[in-house]
């Protein structure tokens, strides 16, 4: 196991290291780009659907409407982006089967940072290509009274995503608004495949032992797993942007799989939420959110 | 342009469409013989009792198994599997449906040793105190504490036991009855015990299951009472047990055997000193087993009930008097 978190470590250092050396050469390119915008999303809500089973205590799928908040910070350049991003969701979840029905509460948050470079071998017909990496850490804390002294669950998973975007940017007039001219509008669809899969998660038993001895580590049976299990996730996003501010809105699906290894119990989760979020420009320099509604009130 | 619509349409769709990876087979499954396996698997793999109960798990597979039919109903079914898991004669395993719940009569082993109603009638005051979990009051002339503890509800509290022990801190003696008391929040029995000892006591060890084998389980770990900084009870105190003493009720029970002060009267526990864990079956009902072993500080195993120190019966032929009560009595004055 020693030998194994080294070699994750030397790996995660490895990127760490290749992520900033590309970001000196960016800099560099920076100077010359056209443009670079700077946006965080504020408020993201969404709703959708989350799914989950974990084999240590049940063979059974749990699933039901889940609540998603977003919040992130996007930096877009001529040739690259970076995006770091919180995602929390939380739902309840139900099995059925006949009449034995069972209700569990699921919340997962999602931590996340990412680098994207364009990669124009790859540009067609005016969509470009970005591929990149993203360290991601997604922690899940799962209820379910039926289960006893398994009723609490918790483990998060540590992933090296390797990316894959394709985006387009395009110019068109909103359906029922066309007296307003055509807004700039950007439409991508993101597949973040994971490369490096670990997981730390409840041992053997399941169950927390320490309780039982007056312990205080209530994860002392948890282990964490390398190369183990799979995720992926991705992300459908359609951005409109203010004309003048050049704030923008955006309407976002992002579905999120994973799964651990057998070793002990396999645990899966999807997570697919539907959201909506306002994202501010915060390099503006044209008039600031506040001021511009202000102005706009105004006239 | 068809190429690049194409290809935004194949992403998009992989948006949608990968449940299925992730989740694989689903094993909602309504067939006996699926559920019948699954049960005995998860027993087989992580039931912690098999050697000390000498239990032929395979042997009861395959009892139970020729009982298993095609067209068996889920009352049938109900019924075959929980006769399995009674085979491990254990209170901490059940089978749990919307229509029954299966369970072991672990206190029918032994005979019956309590009636609350002549403790009422015959020893305490009739507006008997009751503070939190706790009912209690003098007995034997103001000589003796008399408290009441029918369950482990996981509310003991500086407010509460502070109350009763500062209450008694004049007496000869305790009187702490805890028979029939099944179990319940394992962190009250270590709030209970810490203010009956002076100084960092290890009382038991426990072990957790760690694999499929039979005795694949983590190490040892000690179970440790640090003394209270609160209101304490350094003078005798004798523990009623009886089979209905039980989990919680059998930790306390075993953990008395570390502490010079405290003596066991009654009958032998109940045992249930694994902890039990909680699962569901393809079907949808739940079951629990243990999956913890706890032993005291020789090694030895009281899965099966604590013994007293002190052993004494109650006479049925006469409800003017407790005897394990008056055996204590003995004890204590």
């Amino acid at each position: 196991m020693k030998k194994i978190n080294l070699v994750f470590f030397i790996l995660l250092i490895g990127f760490s290291l290749v992520a900033q050396d590309r970001n000196k050469v960016s800099e560099l390119e920076e100077n010359t780009s056209e443009e670079v915008r700077r946006y965080r999303e504020l408020g993201g809500i969404g709703f959708g659907l989350i799914s989950f089973r974990d084999l240590a205590t049940s063979p059974l799928i749990y699933r039901g409407p889940a609540l998603g908040l977003k919040l992130g910070k996007t930096q877009l350049f001529a040739n690259k982006e970076y995006k770091s991003a919180i995602n929390f969701s939380i739902g309840g979840a139900f099995s059925s089967v006949g009449e034995e029905s069972s209700t569990g509460i699921v919340a997962s948050t999602d931590i996340s940072y990412s680098r994207l470079y364009n990669l124009k071998s790859l540009a067609f017909k005016g969509w470009d290509t970005k591929i990149g990496g993203a360290i991601d850490i997604l922690f899940i804390n799962r209820f379910n009274a039926d289960l006893r002294n398994n009723s609490v669950g918790f483990e998060f998973f540590p992933t090296l995503f390797g990316s894959f975007k394709v985006g387009k940017d395009f110019s068109r007039h909103l359906l029922f608004r066309k007296k307003i001219g055509p807004r700039k509008q950007h439409f991508s669809v993101r597949i973040d495949v994971g490369l490096l899969n670990s997981n730390f998660r409840n041992g053997y038993a399941y169950t927390a032992h320490a309780p039982f001895y007056n312990g205080s580590n209530l994860f002392e049976n948890h282990q964490f797993n390398v190369f183990s299990g799979i995720r992926f996730r991705s992300t459908i996003d359609y951005i409109l942007y203010h004309t003048n501010t050049k704030n923008a809105i955006k309407i976002s699906y992002t579905w999120d799989g994973v799964r651990s290894g057998e070793n002990p119990d396999r645990f899966a989760l999807s997570n697919g939420i539907g959201a909506f979020s306002f994202l501010y420009r915060l390099d503006s320099k044209k008039e600031p959110l506040l001021r511009s509604i202000f102005n706009r009130k105004n006239k | 342009m068809k190429y690049s619509i194409y290809t935004v349409i194949f992403l998009s769709l992989l948006c949608f469409s990968c449940d299925q990876i992730v989740f694989e087979d689903d094993l909602e499954s309504s067939n006996a013989q699926e559920n019948f396996d699954y049960l005995w698997t998860e027993c087989a793999e992580r039931y912690t009792f098999f050697d000390l109960k000498d239990i032929d798990w395979e042997a009861v597979r395959v009892k139970y198994q020729a009982q298993i039919t095609e067209g068996m109903d889920e009352v049938e079914l109900f019924s075959v599997l929980a006769n399995m898991l009674n085979e491990l004669k254990d209170g901490h395993v059940n089978l749990i449906s919307n229509f029954n719940i299966s369970f072991f009569p672990f206190d029918q082993i032994g005979q019956d040793n309590f009636d609350f109603r002549i403790i009422e009638d015959q020893y305490l005051p009739v507006n008997y105190f009751v503070s939190g979990p706790f009912r209690h009051d003098f007995i034997a002339d103001g000589q003796i504490g008399y408290i009441r503890y029918g369950s482990f509800t996981g509310t003991v509290a500086e407010k509460n036991i502070g109350f009763i022990l500062e209450r008694y801190k004049d007496t000869q003696g305790l009187i702490l009855d805890l028979r029939e008391n099944g179990g319940g929040a394992v962190s009250d029995v270590y709030a209970i015990l810490r203010r009956f000892i002076k100084e960092e006591t290890i009382v038991a060890q426990s072990r957790i299951k760690s694999g499929p084998g039979k005795n694949d389980f983590t190490p040892l770990e000690d179970a440790v009472i640090t003394p209270t900084s609160g209101v304490s009870y350094d003078k005798k105190v004798m523990v009623l047990v009886d089979r209905g003493t039980y989990s919680a009720g059998s930790f306390f029970s075993l953990a008395t055997k570390e502490i010079p002060n405290l003596v066991l009267v009654g009958d032998y526990t109940g045992g249930g000193l694994g902890a039990p864990n909680g699962g569901e079956l393809p079907n949808g009902w739940e079951y629990r087993f243990s999956i913890t072993q706890t032993l005291d500080l020789n090694g030895n195993n009281y899965e099966n009930g604590v013994p007293p120190d002190i052993e004494a019966f109650i006479d049925w032929e006469d409800r003017t008097k407790d005897e394990v009560i008056e055996r204590a009595l003995l004890e204590l004055l």
